[in-house]
């Protein structure tokens, strides 16, 4: 009973620590956003709701947030479509085919995806600038996709090796090309995985920063978390409300998918790092 | 027989053809370029000059390479056991069946999906100096009416990103660990609780021995990750005060700036083959691999 | 068409050298049977069938369609599933889970790139074939055990496919379904004219279904025959266990020739059976004798033809009685219509004569092979 007792408490501080430390930032950046005052925790006018931050955001085009998300929507998600077609290729060779040092291909993918990004990026933005990309989508999406290989190679491999062969044999039977068995039996039926893993995918290649910094120069490529970075005020002063709404607009589609999609996210986040 | 072998390994090579190219041509490639880099003189404007380890030898008399490296470690050093401690924790409420639980996994995600050069932005302006959250709170607690420049002494500075990073990748940590605590067989814990074993003693003989795997890959993942850190970083301090939070990437990363592919390169180099030891080292023992398998 | 093994062979590598799944397999069908691969858990029939559809390569030997060689190890010839054009009923059915009943029978006419109408024609003949017309639209997910089999074999069948293989197709089953099923496929046999290969663990299911039946056992084919023939002269001891149920009474003993005719010395006992022609071949010597459950009567009287049993228990099989009897420490099964034996108690001893024209005789070591 005692014992009891002490599990609720440590439950009940343990989970209002969590959602405290947890949440407590992203509710400060919706309310700075939605306050015409970002000082309001300092002074007595205190909270002051406003819309007019993220009027301005979408509409003062000298401001270019709509240029950064559009670049962020284009550049992820050509990526993650790019990203998931070649790993799908690479992880059903894996997951199915006659393919010697399949286990050293693996590990090698994985232990590139753990080379620091400084260790390219000199060489990357010199390739770029000598074939004129640099500021460019694709600047970014080639490196994405390589940089995010990885990663959804191994969710996939884990969930191909889920669907029975005996699925591939039918096939055979059927009359399939070991690429149709791939196109008409494979994907459809991990259709979910591939979903979430290319959910995971985007989210990376969009969340990406140091190449975003490197490669891109001005609006025409930047995307959002260099954007928003590098966001200065047109006559000096940090406008933060304007920075806050911008972060909550381009913050809360990942966060509202990540929470539809929490329970896929979850499971292929540790099938990438543990399962295999 | 044999023909027949060949052949097949020939149609599944196309399959991985692919992968092969975009992994060469934008990981492997670069990474042996900039190794290359590391050996020239190779600044903006100058022509460019093979000069063997110089840069190398330059780096380690330099006292910035080594301001780095110490901040850098202790980075690692600090994060890496909070960041665990707190993703265990994190994981276990995850993994009870509290009413909560369906809120705490999605407010758990929340740090994990907002890219961490914007969230930074909001720890700025948390941290700042006279109206930011973190004053507030710090008056409100009592402790000192005075308030803190948070990002402009060297120690608050290093905390500050430390909170910053912990509160980014603790989700990580959770999610990974709480792979593994709930695979740990109820039974196992109904069997102890007969046996008379405590709450404590329950997690430390079954639960955590049960974990040890995913307690080891989230380790591996988290330092090299940490050993690389740079968005925090660039965002809130530029590496100040005085280059007291000059990370390695951030340090390799001025260079390439100003210019100095060479140096720059060697930075990274050095960077990228702590990281490939790591990596390598923990993949050849057999515990990481067979938990992949 | 004819389907024909020479010598095949499937040679696997494992850790402990390698392992043969199939081994020196040879025999040919005829023209639109119905053959059945019958034997144990592991005893390479689903091996040969993988093998036969073109799933897994020889190591040895050839395999013919009709005059066509469509696989040789010797001459690195293999053609695909798809050269080969042969339809599989697989175990588990193995249907595409995101397609429905129509698409999943569709699809290798799809995959041919038939016509859209040909197709909508072909599929709706086989559901009607199947009675499966109200199944079109239902998931593989929404349908019953039996319902699933269906499909299966209504994608197998949707095109006149060279040779017809089925892997365990009724093991999914619950036991009525299966009986009835077996009599479907019986008839739809008879219906296609397509030469079929039945994989199956199950006697009973071999014996109903097949026209002949090879029984392997260890990768090798023990005995390739009829039903009766398995049944009535098993080539070894394993057909004679393998085949019947109850099955064959296997009993050591002695055969040896005294006063000029032949005696059987079983224990302590002996008898003198009349002398059958068949037995010139015979030496003297230590035998397996197999005989038949129902081969073995209860005489009143003893005699120099009986051997005296001891009985065990009494097992009622409705029609039939089993007996459980013990003769000089060997334990032997008996089949009996009389009721008298029906309240006969435990100990009761018996006068058993053996039908010596129906008896098989077995080496008594080695492979236990048929020594007639």
């Amino acid at each position: 009973m005692r014992e009891q007792t002490i599990k609720s408490f440590l439950l009940l501080a343990g989970s209002t620590f969590m959602l405290l430390f947890c949440l407590t930032p992203f509710a400060y950046m919706v309310l700075t956003s939605l306050s015409s005052n970002p000082y309001f925790l300092s002074t007595l006018d205190w909270f002051d709701f406003t819309l007019e931050n993220y009027r301005a955001i979408l509409t003062v085009p000298s401001l270019h947030f709509i240029d950064y998300l559009r670049n962020s929507l284009i550049v992820s998600t050509a990526s993650a479509v790019f990203t998931i077609f070649i790993a799908s290729l690479a992880a059903y060779c894996i997951a199915r085919l006659v393919m010697p040092g399949k286990t050293f291909i693996l590990f090698g993918v994985l232990a590139v995806s753990m080379f620091p990004q400084i260790s390219l990026i000199s060489y990357l933005f010199k390739l770029m600038a000598d074939l004129g990309w640099v500021n460019t989508y694709a600047a970014l999406i080639l490196p994405y996709i390589a940089w995010t290989l990885p990663l959804s190679l191994w969710i996939l491999v884990s969930y191909f090796v889920q669907i029975p062969p005996v699925l591939d044999k039918a096939g055979l039977i059927d009359g399939c090309s070991r690429w149709q068995i791939l196109r008409k039996i494979i994907l459809p039926t991990a259709a979910p995985g591939i979903i979430s893993t290319m959910l995971l995918a985007f989210i990376f290649a969009f969340n990406e920063f140091m190449f975003a910094l490197m490669l891109t120069t001005d609006y025409h490529a930047r995307t959002i978390p260099v954007g928003i970075a590098l966001f200065q005020g047109l006559h000096g002063q940090t406008p933060w409300g304007n920075i806050m709404a911008a972060s909550t607009f381009s913050t809360l589609p990942l966060v509202i998918l990540a929470l539809i999609f929490q329970r896929r996210i979850i499971q292929g986040l540790t099938r990438g790092a543990i399962k295999g | 027989m044999k023909g027949n072998h060949h052949k097949e390994i020939k149609e599944s090579s196309l399959f991985l053809l692919p992968l092969a190219l975009f992994v060469s041509a934008f990981i492997l490639v670069p990474v042996i370029g900039t190794m290359i880099d590391s050996t020239f003189l190779d600044v903006a404007f100058l022509q460019k000059k093979f000069c063997g380890f110089d840069n190398y030898r330059w780096m380690i008399r330099n006292p910035g390479f080594w301001q780095s490296v110490r901040f850098t470690l202790l980075f690692v050093a600090v994060t890496v056991p909070l960041e665990m401690i707190l993703g265990l924790m994190f994981a276990l409420l995850l993994n009870e069946p509290t009413p909560a639980r369906a809120i705490l996994r999605a407010a758990v995600l929340v740090p994990w999906a907002i890219p961490a050069a914007v969230s930074a932005r909001t720890w700025e302006l948390i941290y700042n100096y006279n109206y930011g959250l973190a004053n507030f709170i710090w008056r409100k607690l009592g402790i000192s009416a005075e308030p803190i420049n948070w990002l402009g002494s060297e120690f608050s500075a290093f905390a500050s990103l430390v909170i910053a990073d912990a509160w980014k990748t603790t989700p990580f940590v959770a999610i990974i660990l709480l792979a593994g605590i709930s695979a740990v067989p109820e039974e196992l814990h109904r069997q102890a609780k007969v046996d008379g074993a405590t709450l404590f003693q329950r997690f430390a003989h079954i639960t955590l021995p049960l974990i040890k795997p995913a307690l080891l890959v989230a380790l591996i993942f988290r330092t090299i990750d940490a050993l690389r850190i740079f968005d925090i970083i660039y965002v809130l301090t530029r590496g100040g005060p005085g280059g007291a939070t000059t990370s390695l990437s951030l340090y390799g990363y001025n260079y390439f700036l100003i210019g100095d592919f060479g140096y720059g390169s060697a930075v990274s180099a050095i960077l990228f083959g702590v990281a490939l030891i790591l990596s390598v080292t923990c993949m050849k023992s057999g515990r990481f691999s067979e938990e992949v398998k | 068409m004819k389907l024909r093994l020479v010598h095949l062979s499937k040679e696997f590598a494992s850790t402990r050298g390698s392992v043969f799944a199939a081994q020196d397999v040879h025999f040919e069908t005829f023209d639109n049977e119905f053959f059945v691969l019958l034997g144990p858990s592991g005893c390479g029939k689903s091996t040969v069938l993988n093998l036969i559809a073109g799933l897994e390569k020889p190591t040895g030997g050839e395999i013919w369609f009709d005059e066509s060689l469509v696989a040789s190890a010797e001459r690195n010839i293999h053609l695909t599933p798809k050269e080969r054009n042969v339809a599989m009923v697989f175990q588990s059915y193995a249907l595409y889970p995101h397609l429905s009943v129509f698409d999943n029978i569709a699809f290798p006419l799809k995959i041919a790139k038939e016509s859209d109408h040909s197709v909508q024609e072909s599929v709706n003949r086989v559901a009607t074939m199947l009675s499966i017309q109200h199944l079109l639209n239902a998931k593989p997910a929404e349908l019953s055990g039996g319902q699933r089999q269906r499909v299966a074999i209504g994608r197998a069948i949707v095109r006149r496919p060279a040779i017809f293989l089925l892997d365990e197709p009724l093991s999914n089953l619950d036991a009525q379904l299966r009986t009835a099923t077996r009599a479907e496929l019986k008839s739809l046999h008879r219906k296609l004219e397509i030469t079929t290969i039945y994989v199956t663990h199950d006697q009973v299911e071999a014996m109903s279904l097949g026209n002949r039946i090879a029984l392997l056992h260890d990768g090798r084919a023990e005995q390739i025959g009829t039903a009766e023939e398995l049944y009535a002269r098993p080539v070894s001891t394993f057909v004679a266990r393998f085949i019947g149920s109850p099955p064959m009474n296997l009993l050591n003993c002695r055969l040896y020739v005294l006063n000029a005719g032949w005696t059987v010395m079983m224990g302590g006992q002996r008898v003198e059976p009349v002398e059958s022609s068949s037995w010139a071949s015979l030496a003297p010597n230590e035998y397996i004798l197999g005989i038949r459950p129902e081969h073995i009567h209860i005489e009143e009287h003893e005699s120099a033809r009986t051997f005296k049993a001891e009985l065990l228990a009494v097992e009622p099989q409705g029609r039939e009685l089993l007996l459980q009897v013990r003769i000089e420490h060997q334990d032997a099964v008996v089949l009996t219509a009389d009721k008298q034996y029906a309240k006969a108690k435990a100990g009761t001893l018996l006068n058993l004569c053996f039908d010596f024209c129906e008896v098989n005789w077995f080496e008594a070591t080695g492979a236990q092979r048929s020594v007639l």
